[in-house]
């Protein structure tokens, strides 16, 4: 393929548009992506006029697009996998083109890093509360269009949550407006949440309006830890029981606790939004809830910066993996991050079960994740020269894939499907009796996208 | 590609250290004017600039003359001899009074703030530079060629202990050059360790970090302590020892277009948090000082502590 | 550190990326190869040869460190660079000179 790619170069400008080899090599992958195919040329769309540029210049010249922010993706949906393929970054749209502290939106450009974004709204008392560990360097729109979450999300939820409208360019060349600037939305089907999680297949999106929450007026938050997972969940169901509406519940297995220093047990970390005043009842509360489950509380903070800290060793729940992984492997490690949900009802047995099977299949793995919606993290390692102990590793990850399906969990919480788990889709759809989806899901993805340029590969074949 | 500048940048520098032991052809006594009837007598400790006030608003200029002169396009391959010399040559030796008004009244501050502290020391019979540059340029072996002359330089005043005034050197002097001159054992000192100020003379400025001083040297905390008086402006980020952004300095010669976009990005941050603005380091002023175009103001640290 | 290390010490990335989070060039220029993420990669992919564009990304990094704290792999990013910076500049400046 030798495409001069002279028209886009002149439509675009000189500078939006890279086919140097050694710039292609690192926008052709993401964190999660092993092996990629080497795109035709980067480019660096400015505004959503550059974007209609290049999807009509890719329908006519007959080439994919893969879209990326900052390519953070655990699922491989920001790697290039087939050839003929623009990369096309928004990684230079990162603008704020308004905040509004009455309607508690704002609109951005969607390359904008989250924890950008939310050190601006600091100075208004709002948050954009989608919080992936990645935040630092995950967008505001990637976390959109893969429908990510984080560490609020025992009450915020996830992205789908906090989007109200989005500008999007379509297969067809078209700008669409999908949702509303209001809260409150019933304009026929619901196409703003077709985005969401779309893992870039239907279109590119180039502004997003965001819907805010006041940054809470005071906090309180316990960490405490204990022998037995079973126990630790059903702190967390007692504290739903008890109606405390939990704004952080995360935990860290015992393997994961010691890699990170706390210690061979179960961690928990619970907390709460509360009004300014209370905070002596609210921790009684907690302490309570977690005491007369077993748990031992080790930790306690009065405030959100505090806690912030208490929860440092949880948000190693990635880095400590990589650390101990390029320790062992050195340039060979490779770290898969699993994402399953299951009922936070069926945890404990969900978590029993992980265990079993790290030990079974005897590959280097620690959990954690967000007990306050179910959603849990096994997080894996192997050396990738070692074809044993990959295979070993890929078949693990796919086994809790099952064990999620088996407990009416999700293969998938906030992640996407990407290239790793089209299989697993298919399992979990089959186990549902839904395979209609899939068809389902190649219709509409025809009809945003007729020429199939979109990200090819991700989520189905 | 800048590969033919650096090149012409680095024969620049590397002449000038052999002829003058200055990085550029200055004039000789440019950094000898602020010991005008100071007590400069014999001691095994020195006081020691590395020239490096007195030669920043120099670099300035010839800054503003490399990026008009595009050294880091290509098309100008042919001309860069002529340009580097120009820009380097020229208006070197001719740098503004005022500001070396300022250099000199600079170090006598410190100098004024070091004896104020009773710490006893001597002072150089003449500057010279620490090869700063030809390390951060990544030009090692010149580098290490000329560190081993300086240390030399030293050795033979018999100096034991040296106090500097600025984070380049601090950090050349303390980390590279034991790895590069074999059996050097010079104690080095910052001046930030050794003062004792009584108070701030401007209050609700922002603080910008030195990277070296904040990441390099351990000094992120004793410079809160040392302006904690003036109540200075904090932000998680902009102001976080790990997260406070350069000032583009370290590749002002090479990319100077580049690093003047840097700096307006770090004088937007820092605008959000106060107009006064206090730096410890001459590189940082005038990156900051380039870029700022007004939206801020600038303060050397020796200028505010009393 | 000798090119071999310099490799090997680059092929530990995981490619995260929370490395450009505070890095001043990444922040002004918005493309990947003006922030460490990009640096260590083309470290990493080198195979003799430099781009122009890759180049002229290496040679941008300040040295500021303000990525070396966020590397969950522990990867001494700021001197991985330098050295890198120093190796090919002996590569095209003294070899050619001498």
């Amino acid at each position: 393929m030798s495409l001069s790619l002279v028209d886009l170069r002149k439509t675009l400008g000189e500078d939006k548009v890279v086919t140097d080899p050694d710039i292609l090599r690192i926008y052709a992958r993401d964190p999660a992506s092993f092996e990629f195919e080497l795109p035709l040329a980067v480019v660096y769309a400015e505004s959503a006029d550059d974007v209609v540029n290049v999807v009509n210049y890719a329908i006519k010249n007959k080439l994919y697009i893969t879209p990326v922010f900052h390519s953070t993706s655990l699922s491989g949906n920001a790697a290039t996998v087939a050839r003929n393929t623009i990369v096309l970054s928004s990684e230079r749209m990162n603008k704020i083109l308004e905040v509004s502290d009455v309607d508690w939106l704002a609109v951005v450009q969607p390359g904008i890093k989250i924890d950008e974004f939310n050190l601006e709204l600091m100075r208004y008392g709002l948050q954009w509360p989608v919080d992936p560990a990645s935040s630092k360097t995950a967008s505001v729109g990637g976390s959109i269009i893969n429908g990510g979450g984080g560490v609020k999300g025992a009450k915020y939820g996830p992205a789908p949550h906090w989007v109200l409208a989005l500008e999007a360019v379509i297969g067809t060349g078209e700008r669409i407006r999908v949702g509303c600037r209001t809260l409150k939305c019933r304009e026929g089907y619901d196409l703003l949440h077709l985005f969401v999680g779309s893992e870039g297949t239907l279109g590119v999106i180039t502004e997003a309006t965001v819907r805010l929450a006041p940054l809470p007026e005071a906090f309180v938050g316990i960490v405490a830890q204990y022998d037995d997972i079973v126990d630790l969940a059903n702190t967390v169901v007692e504290a739903r029981r008890r109606r405390l509406w939990l704004m952080v519940a995360e935990f860290m297995d015992d393997d994961g606790s010691d890699l990170v220093g706390l210690g061979r047990k179960y961690t928990l970390w619970m907390g709460a939004d509360i009004s300014a005043g209370s905070e002596e009842a609210v921790l009684t509360r907690l302490r309570e809830v977690a005491e007369g489950n077993r748990g031992k509380v080790v930790a306690e903070a009065a405030k959100w910066g505090d806690f912030f800290k208490l929860l440092e060793p949880r948000r190693l729940l990635y880095p400590a993996p990589v650390k101990r992984a390029v320790e062992s492997y050195g340039g060979n490690a490779v770290i898969m991050m699993a994402d399953v949900a299951v009922p936070t009802s069926k945890l404990p047995e969900a978590m029993r079960e992980v265990k079993d099977a790290v030990r079974l299949y005897g590959v280097p793995t620690i959990t954690g994740g967000h007990v306050g919606d179910g959603n849990i993290h096994p997080t894996l390692w192997f050396d990738k020269s070692n074809e044993e102990q990959k295979k070993k590793a890929i078949k693990l990850f796919e086994h809790f894939g099952k064990i999620a399906i088996k407990y009416d969990g999700t293969i998938s919480a906030e992640h996407g499907i990407g290239v790793h788990k089209r299989e697993m889709l298919k399992t979990a759809l089959e186990a549902r009796g839904s395979t209609a989806a899939l068809r389902i899901y190649k219709e509409i993805k025809r009809i945003f996208d007729p020429h199939g340029i979109f990200n090819p590969g991700k989520i189905f074949e | 590609m800048s590969i033919e500048w650096i090149s012409q940048l680095r024969e620049i520098v590397v002449d000038s250290l052999e002829k003058s032991w200055l990085p550029f052809p200055l004039k000789e006594d440019l950094c000898e004017g602020w010991k005008k009837d100071l007590q400069a007598g014999p001691s095994s400790t020195i006081l020691y600039t590395s020239c490096m006030y007195h030669i920043a608003p120099v670099i300035e200029k010839a800054v503003e003359n490399l990026e008009k002169f595009g050294v880091t396009k290509g098309g100008v391959m042919t001309r860069l001899a002529a340009v580097g010399t120009k820009a380097l040559g020229g208006f070197l030796l001719r740098p503004d009074e005022a500001e070396v008004k300022r250099a000199d009244g600079i170090v006598r501050r410190i100098y004024e703030l070091l004896r104020r502290a009773g710490v006893e020391f001597g002072l150089l019979d003449r500057e010279i530079y620490s090869g700063a540059l030809l390390y951060e340029l990544g030009l090692v072996d010149d580098f290490a060629r000329y560190a081993r002359r300086a240390a030399e330089y030293f050795k033979k005043r018999g100096v034991r202990r040296i106090i500097t005034v600025d984070p380049h050197t601090q950090h050349v002097l303390e980390k590279i050059y034991p790895k590069y001159v074999e059996g050097f054992d010079i104690e080095v000192v910052s001046y930030l360790d050794l003062i004792k100020p009584g108070g701030v003379s401007i209050n609700g400025f922002a603080i910008h970090d030195s990277c070296l001083y904040a990441r390099f040297l351990g000094k992120y905390e004793r410079i809160r302590q040392l302006l904690a008086a003036g109540n200075p402006v904090e932000d998680p980020y902009i102001t976080g020892k790990d997260t406070a952004g350069c000032c583009g300095g370290p590749i002002e010669s090479t990319f100077p277009g580049v690093a003047k976009q840097i700096a307006k990005t770090r004088v937007r941050e820092l605008a959000k948090l106060s107009r006064k603005v206090v730096v410890q380091c001459p590189i940082c002023y005038v990156n900051l000082k380039r870029a700022s175009e007004g939206e801020v103001e600038l303060y050397h640290m020796a200028e505010v502590l009393l | 550190m000798s090119l071999a290390e310099l490799r090997a010490e680059a092929s530990k990335c995981q490619f995260c990326g929370f490395c450009e989070y505070a890095c001043p060039t990444y922040k002004t220029m918005r493309m990947r190869h003006f922030g460490p993420r990009g640096r260590i990669n083309l470290i990493k992919n080198f195979d003799g040869e430099l781009s122009e564009a890759a180049y002229i990304g290496i040679m941008t990094c300040l040295v500021c460190r303000a990525c070396d704290v966020q590397c969950p792999a522990g990867i001494k990013i700021a001197e991985v660079i330098h050295d890198f910076k120093a190796y090919i500049l002996e590569g095209k400046i003294y070899k050619n000179k001498r």
